[in-house]
């Protein structure tokens, strides 16, 4: 799909008619996209959404022509991007894809073998706009079923522009014992402003599945508003890891959610590093009994950032289990925000929750902000919560200290030991960047 | 089930209606003292030195201002027949322990700035009743110390919706703060909603809080029986260390009963 041919018109209906017709869709499709569009143009934004003002829709329209938001050069990028793709030691010829520099990255032979262990194992990994043309059945049966197109006023906007993204399905029993990753698939626009995510999985199958990169992305396209759903059917596992870091000049409108069958399992791993404004909150609906829901997240807020994540975990079947652990880090006049809502609904006995969020802060101007809601219509369960917010303890540092190490270093090993819980669940790859990227960012803003 | 008529219809805000009124009482205490409200009242209270006060809310609505200098032990009853409204604005530089007993359908708004300590102690008993509790508990400046702790028995599909706030400003640095919501849930019909939040603009801070909604424990059901006591023995007993919790002594305890 070449979106080389421009349309600059502005959002409008005309826009959703081009890009379904660009695509070659089917009729469902474009009508879904179009009830989407003016889903997207009633809906308001919450009230207690902050940040967004200088939000601009018309640049939007960047996204229909994707080649023409890359960086031209190498020498384009911005200084501080350049820095950290040379610290983290990544390859010359992916430094440029990531940078956008280069349409592909080269990775042709690692591919193949991903690509011929999955035939093997009947496992569909390819972009959603290959599934539509594909399996349209399959896709019509479970788009936009999770994440209704009238969910808030992004995912509709996602619905209505949808473009790249991943489609897996894992057959029936089918347990993929590899990390599946987007990232060798990146071929395929699924960087996209508007990326679309759709997982299945079915009864008794596994599948572990990364997403994202932990090397800042650059993009100059401003916003990105990515739909995510996930299908587990009954007693399968799955295991969906996000690391975010876009560059810091995107808005990031992420709307995740997973949905649990009868003794499913579904963790989220979710890392908020980079952009400029986040609001993503995965949520996890327990439809049947003994399903289990766990979200593990962490958020570094940096100077200029607003990180705004949690979780959400809605309880409306007996024996079913939730953990929410959340880990957030403050730096500079960063503020990061833990939002969570956890409902157990009538009926839904025996239902087990535990919500953890910390919050630590480096400096003096960072600011954190915890809003949990706790939604309670069933007596026979057991909810804790509980958060903490606190900065480097001096006597953790002074001993730290007196065994030798510099200020530097030391308040590095304490934020490594506040965000390990996490480290040590991601694969092993993301978890080096991860650590290196968190020392890169608190160069500078320590002193 | 009472109905929720105060709990929906923003329109019909009480407060509104109170703000007509106009300040009726401004009393200034600078010692031990008792009040009883029945209907609607502005009141702005300036305390002074150190002391005991004892104000109960009977059906009514109340709007409050409080100036609080000097060491105080505040104990609220609010007991109406149908429903009472509370709204207080404190602000306090002394140390204040303030205990609050709830036994009827109401609104408790509050918002504490304080620049000394406070300690807010809530306790909710609840029948066919509905509750709406919002502090927000404000340090603008250093060095304050703030606790609150609110508590909930919902029994026959009652509702509790609880929400409280620890705000500290980027100047209020050395400050530690706690927050603790914790309801029980006495029958299937019951609910409750739980919004346990934290603002912190300040890392010299400690700040925490910790919220739970659950039935009774059954262990504990359990150890009683072993002890020869019924589970509604148990519960009572349970009721009773709540509101120790609130009114420490024996004596307060046999006061308030007394009182209404």
């Amino acid at each position: 799909m070449d979106y080389e041919a421009i349309w600059d018109k502005g959002l409008s209906e005309e826009a959703v008619r081009y890009l379904s017709k660009q695509k070659n869709e089917p009729e469902w499709m474009l009508e879904l996209r179009l009830k989407a569009f003016e889903w997207f143009k009633k809906l308001e934004l919450p009230p207690w959404v902050e940040g967004l003002e200088d939000l601009n829709y018309d640049e939007i329209i960047y996204y229909l022509k994707p080649k023409a938001e890359k960086a031209q050069s190498w020498e384009e990028l911005p200084e501080d991007i350049r820095k950290i793709y040379d610290q983290l030691g990544i390859p010359e010829a992916e430094k440029k894809y990531l940078a956008g520099v280069t349409a592909q990255f080269e990775s042709s032979v690692l591919y193949e073998k991903v690509e011929q262990y999955l035939a093997e194992k009947g496992v569909i990994f390819i972009s959603l706009d290959e599934a539509v043309q594909k399996y349209p059945e399959l896709v019509r049966k479970y788009f936009a079923k999770l994440v209704p197109i009238n969910d808030n006023k992004f995912a509709a906007l996602n619905t209505a522009f949808w473009s790249g993204g991943v489609f897996l399905y894992v057959p029936k029993g089918v347990k993929v014992d590899r990390i599946l990753q987007a990232y060798f698939r990146i071929q395929m626009q699924s960087l996209g402003q508007f990326e679309r995510t759709l997982i299945i999985v079915e009864e008794d199958a596994e599948v572990s599945y990364v997403e994202g990169c932990s090397a800042p992305i650059y993009s100059k396209a401003s916003l990105h508003a990515a739909v995510v759903e996930v299908f587990a059917h009954k007693r399968s596992r799955v295991r969906y890891t996000t690391v975010q870091n876009w560059s810091k000049n995107v808005y990031n409108l992420v709307t995740k959610r997973g949905m649990a069958y009868e003794g499913a399992y579904i963790e989220w791993l979710d890392g908020n590093m980079g952009s400029k404004v986040t609001y993503k909150y995965p949520g996890i609906i327990l439809k049947e009994p003994y399903a289990k829901a766990k979200i593990l997240s962490i958020a570094s807020a940096s100077s200029g950032q607003l990180i705004d994540s949690g979780g959400k975990a809605i309880h409306l079947a007996p024996h079913t289990s939730s953990t929410i652990i959340s880990k957030s880090i403050s730096m500079g006049s960063g503020i990061s925000k833990y939002r969570g809502w956890i409902k157990v609904a009538k009926g839904a006995k025996h239902a087990k929750v535990s919500v953890n969020c910390d919050a630590l802060l480096l400096d003096k101007e960072s600011r954190t902000d915890t809003y949990p809601n706790i939604d309670i219509h069933e007596k026979d369960t057991q909810i804790t919560h509980e958060a903490t917010v606190g900065k480097i303890e001096e006597e953790q540092l002074f001993y730290l200290m007196s065994r030798g190490f510099d200020e530097e270093t030391a308040k590095t090993m304490i934020v490594m030991g506040f965000v390990e819980e996490f480290i040590k669940e991601i694969p092993l790859e993301y978890a080096v960047e991860l650590n290196r990227l968190i020392k890169l960012e608190m160069e500078g803003s320590i002193g | 089930m009472k109905n929720y008529k105060y709990l929906l219809k923003e329109a019909e805000s009480p407060d509104a209606y109170i703000e007509e009124v106009g300040i009726e009482d401004e009393e200034v205490i600078t010692g031990d003292y008792e009040k009883v409200f029945v209907g609607t009242h502005k009141v702005r209270w300036k305390l002074k030195g150190k002391g005991t006060l004892w104000v109960y809310y009977l059906e009514s609505m109340v709007k409050e201002s409080w100036e609080i200098e000097g060491d105080f032990h505040i104990f609220s009853v609010v007991k109406p027949e149908n429903y009472t409204y509370l709204k207080r604005e404190v602000r306090s530089k002394g140390k204040v322990r303030w205990g609050t007993l709830v036994l009827g359908e109401s609104e408790l708004y509050s918002h504490y700035s304080l620049e000394g300590e406070l300690e807010e102690r809530g306790i909710a008993f609840l029948k066919e009743e509905t509750i709406r509790w919002e502090s927000t508990l404000l340090h603008a400046q250093p060095h304050g110390k703030s606790y609150s702790h609110v508590r909930a028995l919902l029994n026959k599909g009652s509702h509790a919706q609880i929400r409280g706030l620890i705000d500290i400003g980027p100047e209020a640095s050395d400050t530690n703060s706690y927050l603790e919501q914790h309801v029980i849930l006495l029958d299937e019909d019951s609910h409750a909603f739980t919004w346990p939040a934290l603002r912190i603009k300040n890392n010299q801070v400690r700040a925490s809080h910790s919220s739970s909604i659950s039935k009774v424990p059954e262990d504990m059901i359990f150890y009683l029986q072993t002890r020869g006591l019924t589970p509604q023995e148990g519960i009572s007993l349970l009721a009773k260390g709540y509101l120790e919790s609130v009114m420490p002594s024996e004596k307060l305890w046999e006061k308030v009963i007394g009182k209404l």
